[in-house]
């Protein structure tokens, strides 16, 4: 790839457009204080219901209970449950609660169980590890113009088994009535957000024969913690899309533009340009505003392997950079991406493993939302085995990322020492070379250190154990607008930055005029339209 | 819910947390006990404000913003009040319709919840209730003054007991997001903190409360500044020494020990059970009478959720031991 913009541009103009991607990226920044926090949660501790006809009950599909049922109970008030059995009790969850309802904005609805059990006296203290079996149905309702609700519709039923951890305080001297101390069992997750009402009935049946929630202890209350996207991080984050998704595709084409100019076939670095480009766009595309008119539950998925996709792409773009970057002269098939094959299957077989993990949770979770992979000793197994996997492909290939860009580094220095004795012309291709490698190193690792700051930032301010009331910062919206408007930036200066430089075409507005340019090359090379940097070398070798 | 685990947080110590104490038309000396029982009852109308929130039981308990508190909220909690007044003991808010709310607010709050959520129904319960504390004990005497301080370490045992819980839903369900609440411990183990603050709690001097107190007039109103006595923060206080619960004193609202079960159980029992019938009845000069009972009392039992325990009974002679 001879002859960047990069290397042409002089350093005033190279400096205002770096400012301007700056305060790009402030501004992506600043859009973050705006917008809420990503996600809030909700809890909901359900109405105990009495279902008087279990039997009746278990196959229909058209009856529901609702927080107004005709007999509800607290069971901690140990009366109460004098003669009901467990098939009885229905945990009546409306989602959300009082008179909100739920937007379309919101997108999507992550549910998590809570079981309060205590401790009674006549009771051993119960093994850890307790299966439970969840009877879950879940309807929906939506808004009547009129201010109404539309009677529950069914939405999905299943019955799944989950575990739940509990640990008692032995030190506690007085332990009835004492709490277990148990961990949150996921519940469900819903790709999307349609309508505005929702409504859990869940029950625990008990069967000895079929060992159906036989360990489960004494429950006082059940709480299930809702998690949503909040409807104004959805607007920001949409509204940040849509204005990156035509910025972007502008530069793409512009960039294309100026390779198909060039009298030669696009280079395997512009190729990996675009397809970068081209993933990103994808990912930038704001098909969320679908999810507004349409029901979506794949969405959750799809933006899985939209971001998938563009990571992938990265990752290779990085590797194939620092290949070609490799300043030895090998033979004509270093254009290919053959020649990468060893380390590209590495980000292949990491993604295909992610991929897979995905579909297998997510994917079934569209058809029934209470599913979880984690459940089944195999699944538990099959999903571990996934990730372990890509977490193998993804050492491997730092290994070999590191490993080329140890070699560049070393050709760099060897070619720097030799440097002053070359003729100019060589001279300033091999220092044009190290050039951009060193300005994209030096990019990369920022925004690479940006995003793991920011990534670590995060996780110390949500683990803080107080709850400050006065942080009113939401840091964490600020941190994934910023990265994400980082990465865009990122890769829109990639592609404007590395795009093929054509000096002598004073036309053109991104070109310099040459008055005190970084690299002042020789007419006659510029002007050459090598494919590679081989025959480039030929050539200047044959002009000095 | 206050009486009940008081009651049983009490049960074979001399002072047994008699009902009376959770009168509130009946003025008592401040001693570590009615100390307490200020502290359990702010703790408990805080938990319950927190249940019903999360029942949807009261309306008002989101989009809470510190710094505004808005009017319709006020009015509840005005209702709210009006409830505590005439329930003594346990606090049960049920679900009031109040008229005052336009349909305006409601959509206010939907679009705010719709822009940002809200989720703070823990910190909003222990605010409300610091306003109810707060207007329950207007005066700004000696007494009102300990009161108030004893209720609001009821409400600080409550925040401070909050935990965290996080989870993950990035992508893939990684880490890359996650979303973070805040939980209320049960009762159960707040009532047990403050039961440890009670045998902690600091004795202070009527003249270091009134020190405390700053007293400044404006134009229309009194200007009641208070500030913390120092190395009071955290601690209950109480000014009075405990009187002797041994004795029968009607006015002061407690029985004495007369007539109240101890017990001698020796295994598998509190220390403070061990010796209730040395401090219970000996130690206040009564003797420990035994009665022989026949009970039929459930054992081998085995729990099967939900609701039903399946036990033999076993007919055993217990003893049961009292002052008199």
């Amino acid at each position: 790839m001879p002859g960047t913009i990069l290397e042409n541009l002089s350093g005033k103009k190279l400096s205002i457009l770096i400012s301007v991607f700056l305060i790009c990226q402030l501004a992506c920044f600043l859009l973050g204080l705006i917008a809420p926090s990503p996600a809030t949660t909700q809890t909901i501790l359900a109405t105990v219901c009495v279902d008087e006809n279990p039997l009746s009950s278990r196959s229909a599909t058209d009856k529901w209970f609702t927080r107004q049922c005709s007999k509800s109970i607290q069971l901690s008030d140990p009366k109460a449950t004098i003669g009901l059995d467990a098939n009885n009790l229905v945990f009546v969850t409306e989602m959300p609660l009082l008179n909100l309802d739920y937007s379309r904005w919101q997108q999507n609805l992550v549910g998590i169980l809570q079981i309060d059990m205590v401790y009674q006296n006549e009771q051993k203290i119960l093994n850890p590890m307790i299966e439970l079996t969840l009877d879950s149905r879940l309807a929906f309702s939506d808004k009547t113009p009129n201010g109404g609700k539309t009677p529950w519709k069914y939405y999905s039923h299943a019955e799944e088994k989950r575990y739940m951890n509990c640990i008692f305080e032995e030190r506690v001297e007085e332990k009835h009535g004492y709490p277990y101390n148990c961990t949150m069992v996921a519940l469900f997750e819903l790709g999307s957000l349609f309508h505005d009402y929702y409504l859990l009935n869940l029950r625990m049946p008990y069967n000895y024969t079929t060992k159906k929630n036989i360990d489960l202890g004494k429950v006082e209350d059940v709480y299930l913690h809702t998690i949503y996207m909040n409807g104004g991080f959805t607007k920001v984050w949409v509204s940040l899309k849509t204005v990156f998704f035509p910025i972007l595709l502008s530069i793409m084409t512009w960039f294309w533009h100026r390779v198909h100019k060039l009298n030669r076939k696009p280079v395997l670095l512009e190729y990996m340009l675009i397809s970068l480009g081209c993933t990103l766009a994808f990912l930038n595309l704001p098909i969320e505003f679908l999810s507004l008119t349409f029901e979506m539950p794949y969405m959750l998925l799809l933006s899985d392997i939209r971001q998938g996709i563009f990571y992938a792409m990265l990752l290779s773009f990085w590797l194939i950079f620092a290949g070609e970057h490799m300043l030895i002269q090998e033979h004509a098939e270093r254009n290919t991406l053959k020649r990468y094959w060893k380390h590209l299957s590495t980000i292949a077989v990491g993604c295909l493993c992610l991929l897979i993990f995905d579909l297998c949770e997510r994917g079934v979770q569209l058809v029934n939302p209470f599913y979880s992979i984690w459940v089944t000793p195999v699944g538990t197994n099959l999903a571990l085995a996934f990730i372990i996997l890509a977490g193998i492909s993804a050492g491997l290939y730092f290994l070999f990322l590191c490993y080329m860009i140890w070699r560049v580094f070393k050709n760099i220095s060897i070619k720097r020492s030799v440097l002053p004795s070359m003729s100019q012309a060589r001279r300033l291709h091999y220092e044009g070379i190290i050039y951009r490698f060193n300005f994209l190193m030096l990019t990369t690792l920022i925004c690479a250190a940006v995003t793991i700051i920011s990534f670590i930032l995060s996780q110390v301010d949500e683990g803080q154990d107080k709850w400050d009331e006065t942080m009113d910062l939401e840091l964490s919206s600020i941190i994934h607008t910023g990265v994400y408007g980082m990465w865009n930036i990122y890769i829109c200066a990639m592609l404007i930055l590395y795009a093929p430089s054509h000096k002598q075409w004073p036309l053109d507005p991104n070109c310099s005029d040459g008055e005190e340019v970084e690299f002042s090359r020789i007419p006659n090379e510029s002007a050459s339209n090598e494919i590679s940097a081989l025959t480039s070398l030929s050539a200047k070798t044959s002009i000095d | 819910m206050a009486i009940d685990h008081c009651q049983s947080l009490f049960q074979w110590e001399r002072w047994n947390c008699p009902k009376s104490t959770f009168n509130r038309q009946q003025r008592l000396i401040s001693t570590k006990e009615t100390a307490f029982s200020k502290a359990i009852i702010a703790a408990g109308i805080a938990h319950s404000i927190t249940k019903n929130c999360s029942q949807g039981q009261i309306e008002g308990c989101k989009c809470q913003n510190t710094d505004k508190f808005p009017i319709d909220q006020q009015l509840k909690y005005k209702n709210h009040q009006e409830k505590i007044k005439t329930l003594s003991g346990d606090v049960r808010i049920k679900k009031e319709v109040t008229e005052n709310v336009t349909k305006g607010v409601n959509n206010d709050k939907n679009v705010e919840w719709r822009w940002g959520g809200c989720s703070d129904n823990p910190m909003f319960a222990s605010q409300i209730t610091e306003k109810i504390i707060d207007s329950m004990e207007t005066g700004i005497d000696v007494p009102a003054y300990i009161s108030r301080h004893n209720a609001k370490v009821g409400i600080k045992i409550i925040q401070s007991s909050m935990r965290r819980k996080c989870r993950c839903h990035g992508i893939s369900g990684s880490c890359t997001t996650q979303t973070c609440w805040i939980q209320v411990a049960p009762f159960e183990e707040i009532s047990r903190k403050l039961k440890d603050l009670h045998r902690k709690s600091v004795r202070v001097t009527h003249s270091a409360v009134e020190k405390s107190i700053i007293i400044g007039n404006s134009a229309s109103d009194v200007l009641v500044q208070v500030k913390e006595i120092p190395g009071t923060e955290n601690r209950l206080i109480y000014m009075v020494r405990s009187p002797d619960y041994c004795v029968t004193n009607f006015t002061e609202g407690y029985l004495g020990t007369k007539g109240r079960m101890c017990s001698r159980n020796r295994s598998n029992v509190t220390k403070m059970e061990k010796n209730s019938c040395r401090n219970v009845c000996k130690k206040c000069g009564h003797t420990v009478k035994r009665m022989q009972k026949k009970v039929a009392r459930r054992c081998n039992c085995k729990f099967s959720w939900c609701c039903e325990v399946k036990c033999d009974t076993c007919h055993e002679v217990v003893n049961e031991h009292f002052c008199i």
